[in-house]
């Protein structure tokens, strides 16, 4: 072990109260494996963590395996085939879809653990809103720790506003403001022919969950265990949402996947909503006359957030070491890096609230402010088929190929027939 | 003395080994685990498999969306196969005629090249070409002042917007094989034709037709095969949507394993669809039989 590394390991031990785990023990090569979600962003990122990972720990040699995320259900399934074949890494990279199919199933440390007595987490703890491990925590347990994490906001054209005499929508519009609004917006040429729309519907099932989660209402239980969509608020919500294409032709027509990003760029759509995601191809697509507003409310005005993190598997035989490339994953070098990038809202409040992540859109404060409030996405284990059931009964009834109340008894049908089958 | 009749043999096996242990381990094992999964409940992150006889069969069986993916896939299969070996034909027939070299080289190539392109990859382009509200080919619709068509978004339309990608994909590979067959026929046949007096339709309809016939008949076996076996132009396309409007056999099977996480219930999807196969192939097999004897 190198003088730095037996320094480091041995103040923490001396300064640990009550050290949960004996301080690991770097004089021999050790290898620690990590399972990464693969865009060139967490590519750039990770080589950057590697670097700084490779100066403290010289002995310790990482070893990323990345997998695509599009969906996050290949991804889950990549990770099955690794824990399935003995070969479950150190340090698992995990969305909120994934924490309830890991928690089940035990493959990750409490990371209370090491976040009760390393005095290293003080700082973390401190700058990172409690709220957003709730997200990442399985009956009570913190098994990842925030890396980012993504609400859904209103991105909208601040030209297309003015040109329209419309003030900037405030924070506490509601769905009749929002729909008023998307009138004013959309607009037609002499045969008819739509040239400008004033919202477009997400066909994201993430970015369409705010619309229910605002009307106090979810596609599943609050525990996640069983279908809720009989709820009347439920169908109410979906009316809404068809009458924006259908009645008052504000959107266009519902596209799977499509969240409108190309539209708005485009300054064919006024109004999106989407995740934070799509900031980079606006900034690269010059699309400086967006800005931001929260999502407006019915019943409530609750958004919503789905976090990513980093924990250590149970499997892990250097899990202090594996704690170690924790930090170095949620700590501010790395959070700047990832503020810079502009992909998702850091988890570190200070790279969160500053420039250069702060600076576009100008409403941009709005992403923290909500960290305190939001509520996670319900993911039970069988996340990716209850996103495919809702989807697929969400687009047959958006693109008006079936009535509301039947493609309700099916989705439900379907919803409950698949609950049944989950383990927890 | 070693009997050169062993040695024979031995050799045989020898040669055979590498064929026969490929087939073993890309084809025979993965049928055998998959018939074996399919039997049982697996738990993909500890491994723990417990028997579950036929529930997943039976599961599977009395599942509304297995039918609707089931009727979906003949369905596709009736258009997707009329019009790639039925265009694929009409156009063999086109060509194959005297041309200079190169027209008939750059027209191979022009009705070739799709079928060298990603499937994934034209799907995304065809997902922008049949786009609703911003979609190519319905602002030439509009141009023409004739209505927008939901090209995706129509229960009723989905599934033939599908079928013109798969035809305008593959309808070369059909093409070319024809081709080659209608070139194989002896000169002196079609001479002797057009000295009794035989027009171009009946030239085709009574020496062509019947010479080239068994590779037609491949030609539809095989695109039956591969139309049993469609995926990602869907799943790129509509995802089986709207609704369950255009899922397909691969995708329910998809679906259970990889989105339910239900290796068993797909696994049991998936020996159906090869039982659907086995019988689909059988059948037309026989037929092609008798059709090639009269």
């Amino acid at each position: 072990m190198d003088r730095r590394s037996f320094m480091m390991l041995a103040g923490g031990a001396l300064l640990a109260p009550k050290p949960a785990f004996a301080a690991a023990a770097v004089d021999k090569p050790v290898t620690l494996t990590i399972i990464r979600t693969a865009s060139d962003s967490d590519v750039k990122l990770m080589n950057s963590v590697m670097e700084r990972f490779k100066k403290k720990f010289p002995s310790v040699e990482v070893k990323p395996q990345f997998i695509t995320s599009n969906p996050w259900g290949e991804y889950i399934n990549q990770l099955m085939n690794l824990v399935g074949s003995g070969q479950t890494p150190d340090i698992i990279t995990m969305p909120t879809e994934g924490v309830s199919t890991l928690g089940s199933r035990k493959l990750l440390r409490n990371l209370d653990d090491f976040l009760n007595f390393d005095p290293g987490a003080k700082e973390l703890l401190a700058d990172v809103e409690a709220n957003l491990l709730t997200g990442l925590s399985y009956q009570g347990a913190v098994n990842l720790f925030p890396t980012e994490w993504n609400t859904v906001a209103v991105y909208y054209n601040t030209k297309m506003f003015e040109a329209a005499g419309l003030d900037k929508p405030s924070a506490d519009w509601d769905w009749a403001t929002f729909l008023e609004t998307a009138k004013k917006l959309t607009k037609t040429d002499a045969s008819g022919r739509t040239t400008q729309y004033g919202y477009v519907v997400s066909g994201k099932n993430f970015s369409l969950m705010p619309w229910f989660l605002t009307n106090g209402t979810d596609r599943l239980t609050p525990d996640g265990t069983r279908s809720n969509v009989k709820d009347p608020r439920f169908k109410e919500t979906l009316v809404f949402l068809r009458s924006l294409i259908a009645e008052h032709k504000v959107s266009p027509t519902f596209a799977r996947n499509n969240a409108g990003e190309s539209a708005l760029i485009s300054e064919n759509a006024a109004m999106i909503t989407t995740t934070h995601s799509s900031v980079p191809a606006m900034i690269s697509g010059k699309a400086d006359f967006i800005d931001v507003q929260v999502f407006p409310k019915n019943r409530t005005n609750v958004s919503i957030f789905g976090a990513g993190g980093v924990g250590v598997s149970t499997a892990s035989k250097e899990p202090e070491l594996a704690w170690e490339l924790v930090k170095e994953l949620t700590g501010k070098e790395f959070e700047d890096e990832l503020a810079k990038n502009m992909r998702a809202t850091p988890a570190r409040r200070s790279s969160a609230t500053s420039s250069p992540y702060s600076d576009f859109p100008p409403n941009a404060k709005i992403f923290y402010e909500a960290a305190a409030t939001a509520k996670p996405l319900i993911a039970p284990p069988n996340f990716a088929q209850v996103e495919d059931i809702m989807m697929r009964h969400v687009d047959a009834y958006l693109t008006g190929n079936v009535e509301i109340d039947p493609m309700i008894d099916q989705l439900d049908e379907e919803l409950s027939r698949a609950m049944s089958r989950v383990r927890w | 003395m070693r009997s050169p009749f062993m040695s024979e043999r031995a050799s045989a096996y020898l040669f055979l080994a590498p064929g026969f242990i490929l087939y073993l381990l890309m084809a025979l094992v993965p049928a055998l685990a998959t018939l074996a999964f399919s039997l049982t409940e697996v738990d993909r992150f500890t491994w723990g498999i417990s028997f579950a006889g036929a529930d997943n069969l039976l599961f599977v069986l009395s599942d509304r969306r297995f039918w609707t993916a089931f009727g979906n896939t003949f369905t596709f299969i009736a258009m997707a196969v009329a019009g790639n070996v039925g265009l694929g034909l009409l156009l063999a027939v086109l060509i194959d005629r005297q041309m200079p070299r190169a027209v008939l080289y750059f027209l191979r190539l022009a009705f070739f090249l799709p079928v060298l392109v990603a499937t994934a990859l034209v799907s995304l382009v065809w997902q922008l070409l049949y786009s609703t509200d911003l979609g190519i080919l319905n602002y030439y619709l509009n141009e023409l002042h004739l209505p927008s068509v939901s090209w995706l978004t129509n229960s009723r339309v989905a599934m033939v917007s599908i079928v013109i990608l798969d035809v305008w994909k593959h309808v070369g590979f059909f093409m070319i094989i024809q081709l080659a067959a209608l070139q194989g026929i002896p000169r002196s046949l079609v001479e002797a034709g057009e000295l009794d007096g035989a027009g171009f339709w009946q030239i085709f309809r009574y020496i062509k037709l019947p010479y080239i016939l068994p590779v037609v008949l491949f030609c539809v076996t095989y695109a039956t095969i591969t139309g049993l076996q469609v995926f990602d132009s869907i799943r790129i396309l509509t995802q089986g949507g709207p609704g369950d409007a255009t899922i397909s056999l691969v995708m329910y099977m998809y679906e259970e394993a990889f989105g339910a996480q239900d290796i068993g219930v797909g696994s049991a999807a998936a020996f159906i669809l090869l039982a659907a196969i086995a019988v689909t192939t059988l059948v037309q097999w026989r037929i092609g039989r008798r059709m090639v004897a009269q």
